[in-house]
């Protein structure tokens, strides 16, 4: 698959997909990564109040 | 109300997040933020829960976003809008599983939470057995319509909280819950010779943990810093009074669901094959001598806010029976 190809299955027209692709090749499975940037405001994700709390739970054996 | 403002809350995270993946983008979003939309007009018209998935499917999307995988998060958009949305105050009973439709719930969820367990402690989590899964799967509705008779109060409440339960198989895992998989319950299948009363024990206590969840994300609770550390009747290790809060918030209830099944006439018998199995601590004092004592310690240490003060109390009168 052609770097262009790659880019335009995932997002024909975005420029940040394109930043860096590359495949890798692993017992004749093919695996392509598209790296991309997201530039996130943590202020806009759903999160709890307060730093260093307790986010999950688990009872063990 | 809190579970609504739960989705409300997540479903404009949702959106924010398909914003962001789309910002360079000329392709057109707009059919997935209908989709949100859409979602979002439902929940806000009726009295029905998200599924768990579109919590555990937005962990997911956030952490690809933050790693960059542009593959992996138009993937999950696309999933995401053609998910068919179960909107009802019904709990979903499944199993971790691979091959099928529920592939990339699974994928996140093993990503979200196996992930974080698997590398700090040496947790691993595995596909369901056909053979286990059967009888898990009929001990958790037994578990369900139990708790219905025994507290309908209590029954009410997880079904308001709970939409999700998964059932899979782990080398240490009996059952767990995290915010970051909101509504989602998940329980270790039992072995032929583990009796239902396991699950009851198990769906109220993560329930527990999920309710505080919900109250920790509009305040602090406590404001402790999360460097102290204080004795946990739970646990081997300290915790911080976050943690503690929680066990004593998850240990009010089940003293109230403990009283409860052995004052109940079609119930009382099953107390004898419940184990109580938290005893990570080694310490096999009763259920009500160890929510005290972790009262007593953040009564002692605990830097509460007034809601933080308020659950206290009202955890108190709980196990208590009086007005504090």
């Amino acid at each position: 698959m052609s770097e262009k190809n790659k880019n335009e299955s995932v997002n024909p027209d975005s420029s940040v997909v394109k930043a860096d692709a590359s495949t890798v090749q692993n017992k004749g499975q093919v695996t392509i990564e598209v790296k991309a940037t997201f530039i996130l405001d943590e202020s806009k994700l759903q999160c709890l109040n307060g730093n260093g709390i307790t986010v999950s739970s688990v009872t063990t054996n | 109300m809190l579970r609504k403002e739960m989705d409300l809350s997540l479903l404009d995270t949702l959106k924010y997040l398909i914003v962001v993946a789309y910002k360079n983008s000329s392709s057109s979003f707009d059919k997935h933020i209908e989709n949100i939309n859409e979602i979002a007009n439902k929940v806000k018209q009726e009295f029905k829960s998200l599924p768990s998935s579109f919590y555990v499917l937005n962990s997911y999307l956030q952490n690809e976003m933050k790693n960059g995988n542009a593959i992996k998060v138009y993937e999950i958009i696309e999933f995401i809008t053609e998910l068919s949305v179960r909107l009802d105050l019904s709990i979903m009973i499944d199993e971790l599983k691979e091959n099928d439709n529920y592939n990339l719930i699974s994928e996140s969820f093993l990503s979200v939470f196996g992930k974080e367990y698997s590398t700090t402690n040496s947790i691993e989590f595995e596909y369901s057995s056909c053979e286990n899964y059967s009888y898990s799967r009929q001990a958790t509705i037994k578990a369900l319509s139990a708790l219905e008779e025994i507290d309908e109060e209590l029954s009410k409440e997880i079904k308001v909280i709970v939409s999700d339960i998964l059932i899979l198989n782990s080398n240490q895992i009996n059952a767990g819950s995290s915010f970051f998989t909101y509504g989602l319950i998940y329980l270790k299948e039992l072995s032929p010779n583990q009796h239902w009363t396991t699950y009851l024990e198990h769906i109220v206590h993560e329930s527990a943990h999920l309710h505080l969840y919900s109250l920790w994300k509009n305040d602090a609770i406590v404001l402790n810093k999360s460097t102290e550390k204080f004795k946990s009747p739970l646990r081997k290790d300290l915790r911080p009074m976050s943690g503690l809060f929680h066990a004593m918030f998850v240990l009010a209830r089940l003293v109230q669901l403990e009283k409860n099944v052995v004052t109940h006439p079609k119930y009382m018998d099953v107390k004898s094959k419940w184990n109580v199995s938290y005893n990570n601590a080694g310490n096999n004092a009763p259920i009500k001598e160890k929510f005290f004592d972790a009262f007593s310690t953040i009564s002692q240490h605990g830097i509460l806010t007034p809601l933080g003060n308020k659950i206290l109390a009202n955890c108190e009168e709980m196990v208590t029976n009086r007005k504090s």
